[in-house]
């Protein structure tokens, strides 16, 4: 690739910019920058599409009442049961009743902060705050 | 309280690892492009392991795993790096403190998705991303994330929870800093190691997911995704073969024009101009795979789906394949 040929489209990268090898004028290696590619853009709002996807399912569970509020901020972290319970330190299982509401529910402050820690948001948000 | 920023050049590079590891290598003296780097600690590499799903896709890398490029370097150079991992987060913190009022910037494998300087659209679960701080002031750290053009800033407690991200890769806290460095190690002996050992990884190495029969045997798979998988996940799962080459902070093509930046440099410092000649294929191999990216994305955009388009793009990828067989041939031969 030279110089020339890097991509400056609009992209992802929110005004940042990426380091790219390319080579200059001369035909040496250089560090040099992009704005952007379509095709990273493209691959990459397939994977975000993918996480959202997950996230709307959470959502629609949780007011059908078969999800506790947890699965959706657990969705909002990228997170499935096992990355939670690494998380979180509770077990696989656990972490899998705790998705229903009925257990949920019966949650104590003390396990309900490790979950908010967990998931990096406030006690508050996840007890109270499911977006409508 | 905090002793003032110590003085940290900041090089916007393109893979973190590479980057922050010739970062510091260059606080202490050994001034070392990043490109030399990677290819010393044969960065370069390639894995498919279909059973191990990233966000429900393979794992793909155009690299070795985390943590390899540094520990093969600092061996080659003769460096001693002091790496640290930590239980307690607390005490991991306290640790990083403890080194920046010292004035040693301390490199730090992190999770991305608790980093809230990254763009929003990158900030995925992966917790093998490396991070230099430098300093800190009130609740700020100062890093130096090498894959940013400049320095960015990161408040304690979303770096603390970036430190000891758990799942896969987990970093454990884990903080390295420099403590012996050989100012003018033998370059051509470390050259030569980091040519060998990627050259017999990408060849000989004895298993179908690594190196170039990995490459093969992930472009015989996509050619049957469209028959395996429903559509949206074939889509996905091509998606993410992309997304590893490009968006990852490869430098381009999957880290290949990097390591042709490197094969230069080594052509001058060995006295082996046919590197150049091996240099240029490697540039061509990058332009393949950047090539594949782009047919790629059309038929993520929908254009065509059909398994004949993954079987085009399958051929795309053999073909990259073929080449790195040959330049890494020509390598193994100039080491003889």
């Amino acid at each position: 690739m030279r110089i020339e040929e890097i991509p400056q489209e609009p992209s992802i990268l929110e005004g940042h910019l990426r380091a790219c090898y390319a080579k200059d004028a001369t035909g040496r290696y250089v560090v040099a920058t992009s704005k952007g590619w379509e095709v990273e853009r493209i691959a990459n709002q397939l994977a975000v599409a993918d996480v959202k996807s997950r996230i709307d399912l959470a959502l629609a569970e949780v007011r059908a009442g078969k999800s506790s509020a947890l699965a959706y901020h657990m969705a909002c972290a990228h997170m499935d049961a096992r990355l939670l319970a690494a998380h979180s330190g509770f077990w696989v299982w656990q972490v899998k009743r705790h998705l229903t509401p009925k257990y949920f529910k019966r949650l104590s402050d003390d396990h309900l902060r490790r979950y908010a820690a967990a998931l990096g948001i406030d006690v508050a948000k996840l007890r109270d705050e499911i977006p409508l | 309280m905090n002793k003032p920023a110590l003085e940290f050049e900041h090089a916007h590079s393109a893979h973190c690892e590479s980057g922050a590891f010739a970062a510091l290598l260059r606080h202490n003296g050994l001034r070392l492009t990043e490109s030399m780097v990677f290819g010393i600690g044969s960065g370069l590499f390639f894995l498919y392991f279909p059973l191990v799903k990233i966000y429900g896709a393979p794992l793909v890398a155009y690299r070795d795993v985390p943590n390899a490029i540094m520990t093969r370097g600092a061996r080659r150079l003769g460096v001693r790096i002091k790496k640290t991992r930590f239980r307690d987060a607390d005490i991991g913190m306290r640790a990083l403190d403890d080194a920046l009022a010292e004035g040693v910037p301390v490199g730090m494998q992190t999770g991305v998705f608790w980093l809230p300087y990254f763009p929003r659209d990158m900030r995925f679960q992966f917790n093998g991303h490396h991070v230099i701080a430098y300093g800190k002031e009130a609740n700020e750290y100062l890093l130096s994330d090498t894959v940013f053009e400049a320095p960015v800033r990161c408040h304690a407690e979303d770096l603390r929870r970036a430190r000891f991200s758990k799942g896969p890769l987990a970093p454990k806290g884990l903080l390295y800093r420099i403590v012996g460095i050989d100012r003018e190690p033998d370059l051509v002996a470390a050259i030569r190691a980091g040519l060998k050992t990627t050259a017999w990884r990408m060849l000989k190495i004895p298993m179908r997911s690594m190196g170039v029969k990995g490459i093969r045997t992930m472009a015989h798979a996509m050619a049957a995704w469209p028959e395996k998988l429903p559509q949206t996940t074939a889509r996905n799962w091509l998606a993410n073969v992309i997304r590893m080459q490009e968006e990852i902070g490869t430098g381009g093509g999957g880290f290949r024009f990097m390591y042709a930046a490197f094969l230069d440099e080594a052509a001058e410092l060995l006295g082996q101009p046919a590197l150049h000649g091996i240099s240029e294929q490697f540039s061509e191999v990058g332009d393949r795979w950047r090539d594949f990216a782009v047919a790629g994305a059309q038929v993520i955009q929908g254009k065509d789906q059909s398994s004949a388009a993954f079987r085009a793009l399958s051929e795309r990828i053999l073909e990259c394949a073929d080449r790195e067989e040959i330049a890494f041939n020509a390598i193994r031969g100039l080491l003889r």
